[in-house]
């Protein structure tokens, strides 16, 4: 049997839930062009509750929409197809962003990013061949976050790397053992030798509101697959660092400074629309705190 | 105030626990499902406000699916373990007793989207939780509490002794970790990663 005071608590839930879904008002995703390309704003590292993740695949295309991102790669940890394939079916249905199938070959010598797969890569496998299996799928090769425990892996097969992240969260939060400037070392290093990598900016998302907390700028001639791809084997990007200092293209970041890009504008810190935004959250949330401390069984 | 089971097992569980076996429960199935709907529900809120910032009817009911396999495992491990510890106590009866018992990890949760809610600075108010261990330890907290209501459930409610309540506990965790564990390892996300991979 429910108390009164539950009813009142479970009221509370519905007008925050009413409100929330009313004002969760996903944003337009307006075309942009620079230099007769489209410029995309893509994530390429995201996991669902597959892996390690909290989202579902479809919330998680919900999720990327809300962030005003052109494309997302779902890069699930050594398994491909399920939630990424499940992700792309319900995007092209709902009008959402262009879904990457992708595989974050996670072992611990390195991690890579296969993006545009058609088949599982096998994490035990080498790194050459994991390379040579992704390029096999036309498949494009990034190096997740290269701190400098992965550097040796990486600086073995380096010729078959087709990019590398160069932003990602670690460079607020910083994990033991990893730090940001190895990742932005790795890439400087690696372009001073020579080596052609695409500069990368992904938020290795796994929950909370992180999403396309960095991201990365894909000069694009379309916005489907294959010229995402297409356009990050040509090394066509520009990231951004927390200070502003751009990598990638020289030509691509030169045309920025010309003619600059704004990003869209995100709401990481939960400010909301407005204060009915506000009140409508906090309703249901203590909604939430009284059901779970007053409802009783009154029999008990 | 009239507090709710889950507030007053948080206080006294191994008192409440007693109380709760000893009251008539006519319907205990309808009570486990209930009470697994609402930690669904909590689960559900708790993704949805912690990526959206609202409650959006589409991630609350989308995560309550998805994440079901939960206490369905939790369900049907403890079910096993009562069947095979306490043969004669009903297993619906034993369901309903146990899925009272997540208040722990319904205000963590809860306390951890009230934060993001709420904290003027999200990201510098989650970091410094971080660092000064606070969140690690209020997660700490919440297994060591559900641990006490996992093992006063065998021991009240469920009337068993000590040495049993405490092989039932340990066989009810080792289960539903081993089930968990289990699927990352058919999916090979934790064999490439361990120290003695090639």
């Amino acid at each position: 049997m429910i108390t009164r005071p539950a009813l009142v608590f479970a009221g509370m839930i519905a007008l925050g839930l009413g409100l929330g879904t009313r004002l969760d008002v996903i944003p337009e995703r307006p075309a942009t062009l620079r230099g007769g390309y489209r410029v995309l704003e893509v994530d390429l590292h995201a996991h669902t509750r597959f892996s390690d993740g909290f989202l579902s695949p479809f919330d998680l295309v919900l999720q990327a929409r809300r962030r005003g991102l052109d494309a997302l790669a779902i890069t699930e940890h050594n398994i491909l197809f399920f939630p990424a394939e499940l992700g792309r079916w319900f995007s092209r249905r709902t009008g959402g962003p262009t879904i990457l199938v992708g595989e974050e070959v996670t072992t611990r010598r390195f991690h890579v990013i296969g993006v545009g797969l058609t088949q599982r890569i096998h994490a035990d496998d080498p790194l050459a061949d994991v390379i040579r299996e992704v390029h096999r799928q036309d498949g494009v090769v990034i190096a997740a976050h290269p701190v400098k425990p992965y550097w040796p892996s990486f600086e073995a097969d380096i010729d078959g790397l087709d990019a590398a992240e160069v932003m990602h969260p670690i460079a607020w939060s910083g994990r033991e053992g990893w730090r940001w400037e190895d990742m932005r070392d790795f890439y400087d290093h690696e372009r001073a030798a020579g080596h052609r990598l695409t500069a990368i900016a992904s938020s290795d998302y796994h929950f909370f509101s992180t999403l396309g907390l960095v991201r990365t700028l894909v000069f694009a001639r379309g916005d489907d697959e294959s010229a995402i791809l297409d356009a990050l084997r040509h090394g066509r990007t520009v990231v951004y660092d927390r200070q502003a200092r751009a990598y990638g293209d020289p030509e691509l970041v030169a045309l920025l400074e010309r003619e600059p890009y704004a990003m869209r504008e995100q709401d990481y810190g939960y400010r909301g629309s407005g204060w009915l935004d506000r009140i409508a959250r906090a309703v249901g949330w203590l909604g939430l705190v009284g059901l779970v401390l007053t409802r009783r069984r009154i029999s008990a | 105030m009239n507090w709710s089971d889950d507030a007053r097992l948080l206080r006294h569980p191994f008192v409440t626990y007693g109380e709760l076996a000893a009251a008539e429960d006519a319907r205990p199935l309808r009570t486990a499902l209930g009470r697994a709907l609402l930690l669904l529900l909590v689960i559900g809120a708790f993704v949805s406000l912690t990526s959206s910032g609202r409650l959006v009817a589409f991630h609350v009911v989308g995560t309550m699916i998805f994440w079901s396999f939960l206490p369905l495992i939790q369900g049907a491990v403890f079910a096993a373990t009562a069947r095979l510890v306490a043969p004669r106590f009903g297993v619906k009866a034993a369901l309903a007793l146990h899925f009272r018992g997540y208040a722990p990890w319904h205000l963590f949760l809860l306390a951890t989207a009230g934060v993001c809610l709420f904290a003027p600075d999200v990201a510098a108010v989650m970091l410094a939780l971080l660092r000064f261990g606070v969140l690690p330890g209020l997660l700490l907290a919440t297994w060591i509490a559900s641990g006490l209501l996992t093992f006063a459930c065998f021991r009240s409610g469920m009337a068993l002794s000590r040495g049993r309540a405490s092989a039932a506990m340990a066989l009810y965790y080792l289960g539903y970790v081993s089930a968990i564990v289990s699927y990352y390892l058919a999916m090979n996300q934790i064999q490439p990663q361990l120290p003695w991979a090639p």
